[in-house]
């Protein structure tokens, strides 16, 4: 079993039985696609919502939206078509109230937006979510049973 | 493709070395600052610069779960931007025992206050040495406050930074303050934001030229 560290802006694979974690998530998101059967799951932990058009040099994994389709192309090139997979997402707080000011809408709130969109427009089942507040939280997937535990600082643990 | 203009990769050994020598600067009024403050002496380690890509970024500096306390200190006036601050839990206690002494217990709010205004005042150390090298005004906001762990913080911190522009590196720089037995106080992350980073370029320039 390989503990797999997914650090910002980082898409990384497991195989049943590797745990994908990672740490410390404020207002990105960390967004889990898997295929139940066979145990594979790839994790991204993405800080925006959309990629700037026309910027060429980006860094797929970085955005909910281009993070999302990243991650079905690997999969699907495992052999898991979009329809057999599942996601589940945690993340997106509002930690420093204020800080986006004279913004329509939160950053983390804009991630987790996009990230059910851009699943719903894939053909994803979005599973389950642990989304918003304002506390930062950790993530840890684990491909044997499919369950995502998400732990904040207040020792409340939750397990989808 | 050309660099998001702010990328710290495209920074010259000259601009990066004469950052370092202002961060030094600041850092240096910001321990005379709490020095004062606290009524006795603080040493300071020289700023450490880094540069280093998002995903490697924040495994580097601290243990990601612990608690810390994280402030943001909005400015205005002639540019608008941010400084962001760390405080880790541990040594934001000492501080806090130097700050209220002989105040026991003491409030979360009473807390929260002292080490906001703490920040406050580094911050507007650091404030005053950009302001008096671009000769530009630079004026203070109330500072943001929150404590979380310290992961999650500097990923908030990030996304902050990362809205609106395309880079993939940060450039940070980051020192501690300790009490004179070597006791630490404040291990001090500054995140510079685009407005801040150019300020600190700005500054780096003029610097140059002095000599």
């Amino acid at each position: 079993m390989n503990l797999v560290t997914v650090g910002i802006a980082e898409i990384r694979m497991g195989e049943r039985p590797d745990r994908l974690i990672t740490y410390g998530l404020g207002s990105c998101v960390a967004i889990v696609l898997f295929h139940d059967h066979s145990g594979t799951a790839a994790m991204a932990h993405v800080m925006l919502p959309m990629a700037f058009e026309g910027d060429e040099t980006i860094n797929p994994a970085k955005y909910a939206d281009t993070a999302i389709l990243r991650m079905t192309n690997m999969l699907g090139r495992k052999g898991f078509a979009p329809g057999s997979l599942a996601a589940k997402i945690a993340g997106g707080a509002d930690m420093f109230a204020g800080l986006s000011r004279g913004k329509s809408r939160h950053i983390g709130e804009r991630n987790v937006l996009t990230a059910r969109k851009t699943l719903r427009n894939s053909g994803i089942a979005l599973e389950a979510e642990d989304t918003g507040g304002n506390l930062g939280r950790s993530v840890e997937f684990d491909t044997s049973t499919g369950r995502m535990t998400v732990r904040t600082l207040r020792k409340d643990v939750k397990v989808l | 493709m050309a660099r998001p203009p702010y990328s710290p990769l495209s920074l010259g050994p000259g601009e990066l070395d004469a950052i370092r020598e202002i961060g030094t600067i600041g850092a240096g009024h910001a321990a005379t600052a709490l020095s004062r403050l606290i009524g006795a002496g603080i040493d300071m380690t020289v700023p450490r610069l880094t540069i280093c890509s998002l995903a490697g970024f924040p495994a580097v500096f601290f243990s990601l779960e612990d608690p810390a306390f994280g402030v943001m200190l909005p400015y205005g006036g002639d540019l608008e931007g941010h400084f962001l601050l760390l405080f880790p839990e541990k040594g934001a206690r000492s501080l806090e025992k130097l700050l209220l002494p002989g105040r026991r217990p003491v409030t979360e709010s009473l807390r929260d206050s002292a080490l906001k205004e703490t920040a406050s005042i580094m911050a507007g150390a650091f404030l005053t040495v950009l302001s008096r090298i671009t000769s530009r005004i630079l004026l203070p906001s109330p500072p943001i406050m929150v404590r979380d762990m310290t992961g999650a913080i500097i990923d908030e911190m990030l996304a902050e930074l990362g809205t609106g522009t395309g880079a993939d590196e940060v450039l940070t720089l980051d020192f501690s303050l300790n009490q004179r037995s070597g006791e630490n106080l404040a291990r001090t992350l500054l995140i510079p934001d685009p407005t801040s980073l150019s300020l600190l370029l700005e500054a780096a320039g003029r610097l140059q030229v002095q000599r």
